[in-house]
């Protein structure tokens, strides 16, 4: 099913229908801008890593020889990587010719940066502190499997599982909330908006 | 306590798409119209949005057809020749830049896995903050300066190989100035930036130090710097109090102190 709907995808991309693009927008965009971002990019950077990605994969499906021999997931992550490897190197590139620092992103907010990392190691830490059967509810369903596919797999009639995600994400965000971590950067944020 | 609890169910069905479209439109009126709950869903949604790109992204770094895509990548980038070909018919330059090249990548390599893993060193963050707030200093009014005399003279040509990013040239130059006790804090403090330039930052520091002592001329700048060397070297108590200080004074340095102050407090 998937191998289809990726071959799909590829021959739309051919077509240039808009369609294809905006598919891979929201499916795709959010992870590689995480990867951007645990490779020490900013969100801005993150953009244009995601659009030379994908003006690398229209060249790439352009091509005669084109085979499409993996999921296109995978696909746009090694380009995307290696956009971003590409990048790096250019930058280290200019630092050796010029000593001086140069300001690529001067809007960057340095403090929601670290908030938002921080968030994030909270967000995965809770999750991963979750029982193995929470984690798996929420995995198939953030994956977008159909409750009765993961009712199915996990062998648990579909109204269980319904019911017990919402109770798993209950629990999921009040260990969030409870995160020590995370009530110190409310703290601060609070202190922050009173200055 | 049960009305909060249905209420919350209901948000886990409504951001997991588990929702007849009825009840969706039930549930986004009740966003709309009170904060509080409207604050609770943007938690919720920012957790799931986060959760699904993390565990979509850990799938692709582990996919057994990586290595497959990319094959497909390296020849959208037509990336014909392997690492070992280009190291053949690259010149010796070249070679230096591969290793460098290869060192940033391991670098961002392992920044991504430690912090894939939940640690963050603090370094990290207080690398990023000096890169965002270092920057050399504006010099030209120094080297106007010294077109008055000879003495300034020579001060100016050490700033310029200052403001040209030539700071092992403008140590040099500043070294045979530093008997002069006419020029002893300008000498000591370009020296001072020249060295920072070059990344010795506790070289730096120590001089800044005695420039704070001995000198009012440039008690800002010094400050500001010295608070960056310090940021540098971790010794973070101290940034902040040197940081501090700026306060009296008014303008670019003041403005920057208080910002920077507060993100200091973050690594607390």
């Amino acid at each position: 099913m998937e191998k289809f709907r990726d071959q799909h995808i590829i021959d739309s991309i051919r077509r240039r229908d808009d369609v294809a693009f905006k598919y891979l927008q929201v499916k795709f965009q959010d992870s590689i801008r995480l990867m951007v971002s645990e490779m020490g990019g900013s969100p801005e950077d993150a953009k244009d890593v995601f659009s030379e990605g994908l003006i690398a994969l229209i060249c790439l499906v352009d091509r005669e020889d084109f085979v499409l021999n993996c999921k296109l997931g995978t696909l746009v992550y090694a380009l995307c990587k290696k956009t971003w490897k590409q990048h790096l190197e250019k930058q280290v590139a200019v630092r050796n010719y010029h000593v001086r620092k140069i300001d690529s992103s001067p809007d960057w907010d340095f403090t929601e940066e670290t908030d938002q990392k921080l968030y994030q190691e909270i967000f995965w830490e809770c999750f991963k502190q979750l029982e193995e059967v929470c984690q798996e509810i929420l995995e198939g369903y953030l994956k977008e499997i159909s409750p009765k596919e993961i009712a199915e797999k996990l062998g648990y009639s579909y109204g269980y599982i319904r019911k017990r995600k919402s109770m798993c994400h209950g629990f999921l965000l009040k260990t969030i909330e409870s995160h020590p971590t995370y009530i110190r950067i409310k703290e601060t944020e609070l202190t922050l908006d009173i200055e | 306590m049960k009305r909060y609890l249905d209420r919350n169910r209901r948000l886990a069905d409504y951001i997991y798409n588990d929702m007849d479209p009825e009840e969706r439109l039930v549930i986004e009126e009740e966003i709309l119209n009170d904060p509080e709950f409207s604050e609770t869903h943007q938690l919720n949604r920012q957790v799931k949005d986060y959760l699904q790109a993390k565990i979509q992204l850990e799938e692709m770094k582990s996919d057994p057809q990586l290595e497959d895509a990319e094959q497909l990548a390296d020849m959208a980038f037509d990336v014909v020749s392997n690492d070992k070909v280009e190291q053949k018919i690259i010149p010796i330059g070249k070679r230096k830049r591969i290793r460098n090249t290869t060192f940033a990548a391991a670098i961002a390599a392992t920044v991504a896995i430690v912090i894939s893993v939940g640690i963050i060193p603090s370094s990290i963050d207080q690398d990023r903050l000096f890169d965002r707030y270092y920057e050399p200093i504006e010099a030209s009014d120094f080297s106007q300066r010294g077109e008055s005399n000879e003495l300034y003279g020579e001060i100016a040509r050490g700033i310029n190989f200052y403001t040209d990013g030539d700071y092992s040239q403008s140590i040099d130059q500043f070294s045979s100035l530093a008997s002069d006790p006419a020029l002893g804090s300008e000498v000591q403090f370009f020296t001072a930036l020249s060295h920072l330039g070059l990344g010795q930052y506790q070289h730096a520091q120590s001089i800044l130090v005695s420039v704070l002592d001995g000198d009012i001329r440039y008690q800002a700048e010094t400050l500001w710097y010295l608070s960056l060397c310090c940021l540098k070297t971790g010794e973070l108590e101290k940034a902040n109090a040197f940081l501090g200080q700026l306060e009296i004074y008014d303008g670019m340095y003041k403005q920057d102190a208080q910002t920077l102050r507060k993100k200091l407090r973050r690594f607390k």
